[in-house]
């Protein structure tokens, strides 16, 4: 099922689907490994509307509440 | 010859700088920009070679101040070694087919190879020369295996000019990957744990919180023991020569000058404002020994890994004041001293951030010099002071940045920042950069203290102190409710807040007092470094502003603390 990496339930794992379009985050996210067709799992997501913590391959990313509405996961069941 | 070290951060660069150089180390700026990069050398085939570090970068495109030196420094190099991490390696090499495009001979170093093993990652050296066409070593740069393979191979670093698409570069490192590491599954091990104990805010805001008391403690109680037997007895050595100095001397101006006043024959290093007593005095005595065990807890924090995982915790409230949580770092650095907590505001991307995260700190972050001596004024008072002092200047500094926030336009962009896994720290490269931060406080900190206890004398013995306090008394004693002789330590306050706060210590000041007078004192103006520093930063309109809010919040904080205190 997709759904926004905010709404990936804490521990579960998907896999990136679409990530947002603008062309200077798309540069950032992809140097740290965020990029479509990459496994994520959610680590968790701190506490009023704080930022979400991901991990990829073998590190930790954490990104504002905005940045993972708009990165749209395939969840792993 | 000039040897860069590249990497993305966090990969054991500044532990394989340590291992690659002597002790002549340097901090350089880049020419016409006040970037600051380590710059250090080795000795490669009987010449002495130039080895420099580069902060830390994921990619080649510049987004923000920092990283547009740093990319120049990287195409001025004349060989690259490339500091990859063996356990990151896919994203790692992002950057390493980047470099590749600026035709520089390079050697990849794959450093935590030992950790490779504990996380079940296997890695074929050779199949990522073969596929790359460079030379790629082994490493780990904490014990220093393979560092001797890396030198002897820097004469076989090649250059190699494919041009890759993006989308090419990750089809190349997928098949570096895919033909070059195997992973297996391995549980979880302590450190793991820890990583996700300390980021689940249930378990990692208490830990935040113990993290900051511990800081605290250590600094103050490695200062203070220091202080207590190690340099004050020092100082009692010195005695008998800085006596028969100003026997010598006779008394007069210049006896006044160099060695101030002898309180019943002695020496009085804190109080007298000779240029070579209390000169002296305060740097090495009173906050020397703070400032070091203060960059050393701060090296561990950084090297461990901690530091961006209190950035995601604290993400929540900074953005409530318009800034990233990573803006945690540069203030914590402001702690030590403003002067590289001022460029470290580097770090984050927007100007309104940066002068957000700029003001609060001239305003509402207390130095390490000056806090030194809050602890000796009212740590008598028991914890009562202390608290009040910090909490008063965190609920203003919360309150500033709600309103700047508020009032200034643009906002905050969204936060996105890597957290690195926990690592032992090395001890040499902590004690390295200790040493470099240390002296280049003291560097920066004993003429500005030589010079504001000369001048404070002069003013003195012309009369100036006592008239500027005439005029100020209305303020100081209606509004802050303070005596007027603070004005002398408040006009002090512009060369340096710590022998300011120094000269407070003989006024017999309540604890009510001391508390107004030492917020007042963090607050009203930058010391002269700091001063200079943020107007090279922040260009002269935004420096205008920053002190222009920074004078009004002064009379309102002063006086409403005066009002408050006495109240209850």
């Amino acid at each position: 099922m997709e759904k926004s990496l905010f709404d990936l339930k804490k521990g579960h794992k998907g896999i990136i689907k679409k990530i947002p379009e603008c062309h200077d985050c798309y540069k950032k996210l992809s140097s740290l490994n965020v990029r479509v067709g990459k496994k994520i799992q959610k680590v968790v997501n701190q506490p009023l509307n704080g930022p979400v913590v991901v991990k990829i391959d073998r590190s930790n990313i954490f990104m504002g509440k905005r940045i993972a509405m708009k990165i749209l996961v395939e969840e792993e069941l | 010859m000039k040897i860069v070290l590249v990497g993305n951060p966090n990969v054991g660069k500044s532990a394989f700088f340590s291992r690659l150089t002597g002790v002549n180390v340097i901090i350089s700026n880049y020419p016409g920009t006040t970037f600051e990069f380590i710059e250090g050398s080795m000795n490669l085939n009987g010449k002495s070679t130039k080895i420099i570090d580069v902060p830390g970068i994921y990619n080649l495109d510049p987004n923000c101040k920092a990283d547009e030196a740093a990319i120049k420094i990287i195409e001025e190099a004349d060989l690259i070694i490339n500091i990859v991490d063996s356990t990151n390696l896919e994203r790692n090499l992002y950057l390493t087919l980047q470099i590749m495009e600026k035709n520089i001979p390079m050697v990849i170093a794959l450093n935590f190879w030992d950790e490779t093993k504990h996380k079940g990652i296997k890695i074929d050296p050779q199949k990522i020369e073969e596929l790359i066409g460079l030379p790629a070593i082994p490493t780990v740069s904490i014990t220093g295996e393979g560092i001797k393979n890396i030198v002897t191979k820097l004469s076989h670093a090649k250059t190699h000019s494919h041009k890759y698409s993006e989308d090419e570069k990750w089809a190349k490192i997928g098949e570096i990957v895919q033909n070059a590491q195997k992973i297996e599954h391995k549980k979880h091990s302590f450190l793991e744990l820890c990583e996700d104990l300390s980021i689940k805010p249930l378990t990692g805001l208490p830990i935040a919180l113990l993290v900051i008391a511990l800081i605290f403690w250590f600094v103050r109680f490695i200062g203070e023991g220091t202080i207590k037997y190690v340099v004050e007895p020092l100082f009692s050595l010195l005695e008998p020569l800085m006596l028969f100095f100003s026997n010598l001397l006779g008394p007069g101006i210049l006896n006044d000058i160099l060695i101030g006043p002898l309180i019943d024959g002695r020496i009085d290093y804190s109080g007298s404002m000779g240029v070579l007593t209390t000169g002296l005095f305060v740097p090495f005595a009173m906050i020397g020994p703070y400032i070091i065990s203060f960059y050393i807890v701060l090296g561990i924090l950084e090297d461990s890994g901690y530091l961006p995982r209190l950035a995601a915790l604290v993400d929540n409230l900074t953005h409530k004041l318009g800034m990233h949580g990573i803006a945690i770092i540069p203030m914590l650095l402001s702690l030590g001293c403003k002067v590289p907590g001022v460029l470290a505001t580097r770090i984050l991307e927007t100007k309104r951030q940066r002068f957000i995260a700029t003001t609060l700190m001239i305003i509402a972050m207390p130095c390490m010099g000056q806090m030194a001596m809050v602890f000796g004024m009212l740590g008598k008072f028991g914890i009562k002071g202390l608290g009040i002092f910090f909490a008063s200047l965190f609920i203003f500094w919360a309150i500033l940045g709600l309103m700047l926030h508020k009032i200034m336009k643009g906002k905050t962009p969204e936060t996105f920042s890597e957290i690195p896994p926990y690592r032992v720290p090395f001890s040499r490269s902590i004690l390295k950069k200790t040493w470099l931060r240390t002296r280049s406080f003291m560097l920066n900190a004993i003429p500005f203290i030589a010079l504001g206890v000369l001048l404070i004398n002069i003013l003195h013995i012309l009369g100036v102190v006592a008239f500027v306090g005439r005029l100020l008394e209305p303020v100081v004693s209606t509004l802050f409710g303070l005596p007027k002789e603070t004005v002398g330590a408040l006009i002090m306050g512009f060369f340096r807040k710590d022998v300011a706060a120094g000269m407070l210590m003989p006024l017999q000041l309540t604890m009510n007092q001391l508390v107004t007078v030492n917020v007042i004192l963090t607050m009203y103006f930058p010391c002269l470094a700091t001063f200079s520093i943020l107007f090279k930063e922040m260009g002269f309109k935004d420096s205008l502003k920053s002190i222009t809010i920074m004078v009004l919040s002064t009379i309102i904080a002063g006086t409403s603390l005066n009002l408050l205190l006495n109240f209850f």
